[in-house]
């Protein structure tokens, strides 16, 4: 094995990193921090300048986000709390908004008291600390924990706030999906023809205004269930906010991106005939071409795909290729924190239509014509001959910087995805 | 409500203590919950008729989170006291402060409140040595700590510890209830209480008789309360419940935490009031100046000293003892931060091992983090050929989660290890984490079991436990070392054959590096034997020690130290001068290499060809770069081929700015001698006003800012430049170009402000 997927410690430093005004404060060695900041500073860069020369104050080690306090093996034995505290002092003067501790693995094991240092330099409302960062857990538990810890440091107004019947909450996209800003874009593109508007995007590319404000939305839509149900259930208990999840999990494929906006507008009692429409339009474009490379090929009826990714993602990609492209899964391998609904549907649609055998089936064991996984899986799939053509549809990435905001969810996404199997198809 | 914390040394009795003063609570009708604190979980039992409670820790590693309840942890003892028991893991392994963490984190998320109760006593484990254990100190917890101690010293010494441990967690209001004096029965265990007491300015709450009746009432798993209510010591217990009662109204009794120094316990305590000579081992005693030296005896243990019985001493200011130097500094030394972790390091060195598994023991974000870059070098460094199935070195992440974090984690890795073996790994290492390391796993332990249990393979544990090792470069040499086990030492070297070393595991030109020296010594008639350490395997590390000669990639320190250890360990032949960059170096290099192998043949012809190639290439360039002003910022002092380059060209060297280092490096001064400015410290600022007043029409970085000023080209050094002869001409060509390409280019006016 070579290829590992993110643990909740990833996901709660990015958690946090998604805010727009809110900066991580690691408690930990250099060594947990460098490749956070830089994962943080590719998929949501703040600063304009990428040079370590600009980024040279304390605890900052040359780069532009995720500051730590540069543990060493001294620390964890007689403490971090000198060393936070100066951190604090420093990171507190240079950052604005929120600060949010994580500890790193090491440093939750030490027990240091970091709340006393923020209690004693009286940061209580600006600062909270993350104890435990989840030791193994999957990343989108990471994620949940720390949207809930903020969740619950904010305090957010009484419950018994007027519903704004126009507005709805993003909620579990992360900084770790890819394109998660073309995804924004797209959903409210998406949303706006149902006449709604989108407040909080829990956590990507958010500010705390639009979470402070969030408890008024009429619903909430989860996008990315792994990271979305238990910030939801929050939210249900504490406004009484409706949740509406898709049935296909993610919103990918034009009969997922459907259900979704159908669910929507029932439980908001809205029509959703121009949703709709947008949706049978690309549907058009679709079959256009769809249908001119079907007559001379036969294709993409009958290639075969495999799949390594969370659930959400594994689930209304394996239910749109079959029943929209008819292809044919050969392997379906989903990650760590996999939502277990979503994996029991999955499992019972592979059996229902007669690809049992695919079903927690490794894609290096397979030879696909197409492959959609993370960008290493991709390239070691492709080196050892068990896929023609990958579409890297997660992180971590094969290095491909993209200009154009680009997305997997929605109609937009459901193009691409199209555009890209097609010629993945065609080149092989 | 009020919420109580009971520490005090090991074994002195606060469990005891707890549950009797719980039962006595009780029967005051109060609200009681009990929480123990200590991996024992014994402090209940006297509530609960002798019976022992599932802990905390153990039902969340038994049930899943989804169904956990508070109802499985909270059992009713005595009275309607409510039993917790948090758990811990077995002596000698694991982390019982994170367990301690742990449990509390559960007893909050399944809603265990303090509020729905009127006395909350957590009693703690005898040593507060982490963290952890001092969880019941946090200002959200204990409001009261109640320190109990006998009159024996080691005792009073905790005491006087703990005392030392609250200040650290006190800010303004004091915490400390006062003293629970729970008799040995020493003589004059009395007076050294209440000296010790009057000392640290705390009033002595009660004075627990040593009594047969504690002994009776715990074979029947019973307290005082319940077992012998009329007794003596049951009383002192109402009365100290009555205590509690009055605490919980009135705080103002609380006190704060005054320790003494350790001399002042002795003077208090001991009657000592000289420190005892010591002597580093091998020297000459020091001198014993001071006579009648009031050194602590035995005898005068069990004596009647005059100054004992005259009375509780009033404590005196402690004389100023004889200072015995030290070898050991009282302040601690500034450290550099480290750079990356050891744990890297090292699973870097030993993933170029392709034949061989690397168990990687930790929590999967470790694992993550360094494989993702691992793989990154690997699937794009040339290590791996479209459609070509290679060996993939195999990474096994043990992958601990919390149970493993406290109750130790040995048992997952022999585990994980027995499962590289059984896929057919036979050489396998084994590295550890921080999480690892703080909680003691001793994989060597687990590396000997897996080699005596599988015949015939290799299990090979390294001396690395994350950042507690130390950076990333410390962990990259314990990794080479441990790869050096398996050279043969046996071998003997053959002519025509080198070994190259020190070569880079995250380059990207390392593979063109390669090919490109491969080349020169094919001139020379040598070719490579082993690459130490890149995409090699087992066997040619075997016959490592064929090679006649070992060349170094790289001559930083780093390289310098592992051929030190590969010299000394090996007796080993190298070349001292590193892979050549630029024509210079490679004219050297070449020319001296070939006379340590094959003295006396003549190489010119072939210098001759390459610096006529050279000279005609630069030559193209020279017409745009004469007589142009540079200025070279960068991390490192070794760019002699930079500068050479420059001076091929004609151009002309300003200045040359160093860049601090953010990880304490010190510059090694190379470039001393030169006949242009050279300034370290270099910053941001520095640049910018350098390029205002010098005037450079290039400016040479590692990175080029992506803001403008007018007239002045940027470009950035490669970080890792082409090696041979030729690398200057990579330069040459971009700057020519460079220099005739628009010195700000459009994009540049789109930005600079915040993203």
């Amino acid at each position: 094995m070579l290829i590992f997927s993110h643990d909740a410690f990833t996901g709660s430093i990015l958690a946090a990193e998604g805010i727009k005004d809110a900066t991580v404060i690691l408690n930990g060695p250099t060594g947990c921090k460098l490749y956070h900041s830089f994962l943080s500073d590719r998929q949501f860069p703040r600063k304009s300048s990428h040079d370590p020369l600009a980024f040279q104050d304390e605890f900052y080690f040359g780069q532009p986000r995720v500051p730590c306090t540069g543990l060493d093996g001294e620390d964890y034995i007689r403490g971090s709390l000198e060393k936070f505290e100066r951190a604090l002092t420093a990171i507190a003067a240079k950052e604005k908004g929120l600060l949010m501790v994580i500890n790193s693995p090491g440093a939750s094991l030490v027990g240091d008291d970091l709340e006393s240092v923020i209690k004693k330099a009286r940061m209580q409302d600006r600062c909270f600390v993350v104890e435990n960062p989840g030791l193994s857990l999957p990343a989108a538990r990471g994620f949940e924990n720390v949207a809930l810890a903020l969740l619950e440091h904010m305090k957010l107004r009484s419950p018994h706030l007027p519903v704004n019947p126009k507005k709805v909450n993003l909620i579990g996209l992360s900084l770790l999906h890819k394109h998660w800003e073309g995804s924004v874009t797209e959903m409210k593109r998406l949303l706006s023809f149902l006449g709604l508007e989108v407040g909080a995007v829990f956590l990507a590319g958010t500010s705390l205004n639009e979470i402070k404000e969030s408890g008024d939305a009429a619903c909430n839509i989860v996008l990315f269930p792994e990271y979305g149900r238990r910030i939801v259930e929050w939210y249900r208990k504490s406004f009484g906010t409706p949740a509406v999840l898709s049935p296909l999990g993610a919103p990918i494929g034009f009969d997922a991106s459907e259900s979704l906006l159908r669910e929507v507008a029932t439980v908001l009692n809205i029509d959703p005939a121009p949703a709709l429409a947008e949706i049978r339009k690309a549907r058009k474009a679709s079959y256009r071409q769809i249908s001119r490379f079907y007559s001379f090929s036969g294709l993409p009826k009958g290639a075969s795909f495999s799949i390594r990714a969370e659930s959400s993602l594994a689930l209304p990609l394996t239910h749109w290729l079959y029943t929209y492209l008819g292809m044919a899964p050969l392997a379906v391998k989903l990650l760590p924190g996999s939502d277990p609904e979503a994996a029991d549907f999955l499992k019972a649609f592979l059996e229902e239509k007669g690809f049992c055998e695919a079903w927690d089936r490794n894609p290096s064991l397979e030879s696909a014509d197409i492959a959609l996984a993370d960008g290493h899986t991709l390239q070691l799939l492709k080196a050892k001959g068990c896929c023609k053509a990958g579409i890297e549809i997660a992180l971590p990435e094969e290095g491909y910087i993209h200009l154009i905001p680009k997305t997997y969810l929605g109609v937009s996404g459901a193009l691409l995805l199209l555009e890209e199997i097609i010629n993945g198809l065609r080149s092989n | 409500m009020i919420q109580i914390a009971l520490y005090g040394k090991g074994g002195i009795g606060k469990s005891t203590i707890s549950a009797n003063l719980s039962a006595a609570l009780a029967d005051l009708k109060k609200r009681v919950l009990q929480v123990g604190c200590d991996p024992k979980h014994d402090s209940t039992r006297l509530l609960l008729g002798g019976a022992v409670i599932p802990t905390v820790l153990d039902y969340m590693h038994e049930t899943p989170q989804e169904v956990q309840q508070l109802e499985a942890l909270v059992f009713e003892g005595y009275g309607g006291t409510a039993c917790v028991e948090a758990g811990g893991p077995k002596p000698g392994i694991g982390c019982a402060g994170r367990g301690i963490l742990s449990s509390f984190e559960a007893l909050k998320r399944l809603g265990l409140k303090a509020s729905s109760f009127d006395v909350v006593l957590y009693d703690v484990l005898g040593d507060v040595v982490c963290g952890g254990f001092a969880v019941p100190l946090r200002k959200e917890y204990a409001d009261a700590v109640f320190l109990v101690t006998s009159g024996e010293y080691m005792a009073l010494y905790a005491a006087n510890n703990i005392l030392r441990g609250i200040r650290n967690f006190e800010d303004a209001a004091p915490r400390v209830a006062g003293i629970i004096f729970n008799r040995r029965g020493l003589f004059a265990e009395e007076e050294r209480i209440f000296a010790f007491a009057r000392a640290v300015g705390l009033p002595v709450l009660a004075s627990i008789p040593r009594d047969e009746i504690f002994s009776q009432a715990e074979k029947t798993g019973k307290t005082l309360a319940e077992a012998f209510p009329s007794s003596t010591p049951a009383s002192i217990f109402r009365e100290l419940a009555k205590y509690v009662e009055t605490l919980e109204k009135d705080r103002s009794l609380l006190h704060p935490a005054k320790p003494l120094d350790d001399l002042e316990l002795e003077a208090l305590v001991l009657g000592r009031r000289e420190r005892p000579c010591i002597k580093p081992l091998g020297t000459d005693p020091a001198p014993d100046k001071k006579t009648g030296t009031e050194l602590y005896s035995s005898r005068q243990e069990n004596s009647h000293s005059t100054e004992i019985s005259s009375g509780i001493h009033e404590t005196k200011p402690a004389e100023t003892p004889e200072e015995v130097s030290t070898p050991f500094p009282t302040a601690y030394p500034f450290r550099p931060p480290l750079y990356g972790c050891a744990f890297s390091g090292a699973a870097t060195a030993t993933f170029q091992v392709r034949d061989a598994a690397t168990v990687l023991h930790g929590p999967r974000s470790c694992t993550h983090i360094t494989a993702d870059a691992l793989a990154c070098s690997f699937l794009r460094g040339g290590g791996i050929n479209a459609g070509e199935v290679k060996q993939v070195p195999g990474l096994l992440p043990t992958d601990m989660k919390e149970e493993e974090v406290i109750f130790g984690g040995l048992e997952k890795l022999e585990s994980k290890i027995e499962e590289a073996i059984s896929a057919g790994w036979q050489t396998v290492f084994v590295v550890n984490t921080c999480p690892g390391g703080i909680i003691g796993d001793d994989i060597r332990e687990a590396a000997s079991r897996a080699e005596a249990h599988f015949l015939g393979a290799r299990v090979i544990p390294l001396p690395v436990e994350g950042v507690l090792t130390g950076d990333f470069s410390t962990g990259l040499l314990e990794g080479y070392k441990r790869v050096a086990d398996l050279i043969d030492p046996s071998v003997k070297p053959e002519r025509g054959l080198v070994n190259i070393i020190g070569e880079r595991s995250f380059s990207l030109r390392e593979e063109e590096h390669f090919r490109t020296i491969e080349g020169m010594l094919k001139k020379l008639g040598y070719r490579v034997n082993c690459r130490f350490l890149k995409g090699t395997d087992t066997f040619s590390l075997r016959s490592f020690k064929k090679a006649e000669i070992n060349l170094l990639a790289f001559g930083d320190p780093e390289t310098r130290t592992l051929q030190a250890y590969l010299s000394g360990r090996f007796k080993l032949e190298f070349f001292e001068l590193p892979f050549p960059v630029g024509f210079r170096e490679s004219s050297i290099w070449v020319k001296t290499l070939a006379e340590r192998l094959l003295p006396g043949k003549d190489f010119s012809p072939l210098l001759q060809e390459q610096e006529e190639l050279y000279r005609a290439e630069i030559a193209k360039y020279t017409p745009h770069l004469l007589g142009k002003r540079v200025l070279v910022v960068s991390y490192t002092e070794e760019i002699d081929w930079i500068l050479d380059t420059i001076r091929d060209l004609g151009m002309e060297i300003i200045k040359v700015g160093i860049s601090v280092s953010f990880f304490g490096r010190v510059s090694p001064g190379l470039l001393s001698r030169e006949d242009f400015p050279v300034e370290r410290d270099y910053t941001d600022e520095k640049r910018a006003k350098d390029v205002r007043t010098l005037m450079p029409d290039l400016v040479l970085s590692n990175y080029a800012p992506s803001g403008h000023e007018e007239g002045v080209h940027y470009d950035t050094i490669p970080s890792s430049p082409q090696v041979g002869f030729l690398s200057g001409l990579e330069l040459a060509k971009r700057w020519s170009t460079l220099l005739r390409l628009p010195v700000v280019e459009g994009w540049k006016y789109d930005g600079g402000e915040e993203c």
